[in-house]
């Protein structure tokens, strides 16, 4: 993957993302190279391009057979993402500005006509690895993209 | 190429009371088509008007990407249980 290693590199140039996020994003491809290396099949669940973002909650130990308890389950289209990151296309020049200053004022320093649909792309390639799963007593929180 | 939602589906309420609806979104395209259409030459004036003000070109933009979220929306589901209360969404 010697194109993204290199879109890594010009965005860490361009001081769209930090050095620890360059980082991490070289090292998540140097493991989906190793994991592509491993066997043509690769890692069940984790073939092609990820298409939801899927959000779980289920009760926890010893509440699961009860019909009261609470059950969410959420599936976003990771397309709903780039149709909305679209929507800056939508922003005037002055009020990106507005939005540039306002940012700028709370210490971040971002502007969104920068933000292009490749960084997108790449941004929901990268989360095809995005797994969390919280456990409390109550509940289980599972979020997964697949 | 995305494709364009086909149905709605949506249920609401408790487990003895429910409302149930199944939408076939592809019936209102065609309405939606002939609105726009009618509608295109006013949308066309207005955005000259706005175009002075820095306003037309994302007037004008509205509408694709406005369909572009729409479209986007294939695959979306929502299931909520909570007390016995329901609601789902579901886009396909």
């Amino acid at each position: 993957m010697p194109e993204n290693k290199k879109r890594i590199l010009e965005m860490l140039a361009d001081k769209k993302i930090t050095v620890e996020e360059a980082e991490r994003l070289l090292a998540l491809i140097a493991s989906e190279d190793a994991a592509g290396n491993a066997g043509p099949e690769g890692v069940p669940g984790r073939k092609g391009a990820p298409k939801y973002l899927r959000v779980e909650v289920r009760p926890g130990a010893g509440a699961e057979s009860s019909p009261e308890a609470e059950r969410v389950n959420v599936r976003v289209p990771l397309n709903l993402i780039r149709a909305g990151m679209k929507l800056t296309a939508l922003i005037p020049s002055q009020a990106a500005e507005k939005v540039r200053d306002a940012l700028k004022e709370k210490g971040v320093d971002f502007d969104l006509r920068n933000l292009k649909m490749d960084d997108i792309e790449e941004l929901v390639e990268a989360l095809s690895d995005l797994e969390v799963d919280v456990e409390s007593g109550k509940e289980k929180v599972h979020v997964y993209v697949e | 190429m995305n494709r364009p939602p086909m149905f709605l589906g949506l249920r609401f309420g408790k487990r003895d009371g429910k409302f149930r609806l199944w939408l076939p979104l592809f019936i209102l395209f065609p309405f939606l088509v002939v609105i726009l259409l009618l509608m295109a030459p006013f949308l066309l004036l207005a955005a000259l008007v706005l175009w002075s003000f820095g306003w037309g070109k994302p007037f004008l933009l509205f509408i694709p990407v406005l369909l572009n979220l729409l479209w986007a929306l294939r695959g979306l589901e929502i299931d909520i249980n909570d007390k016995g209360e329901k609601v789902f969404i579901s886009i396909k």
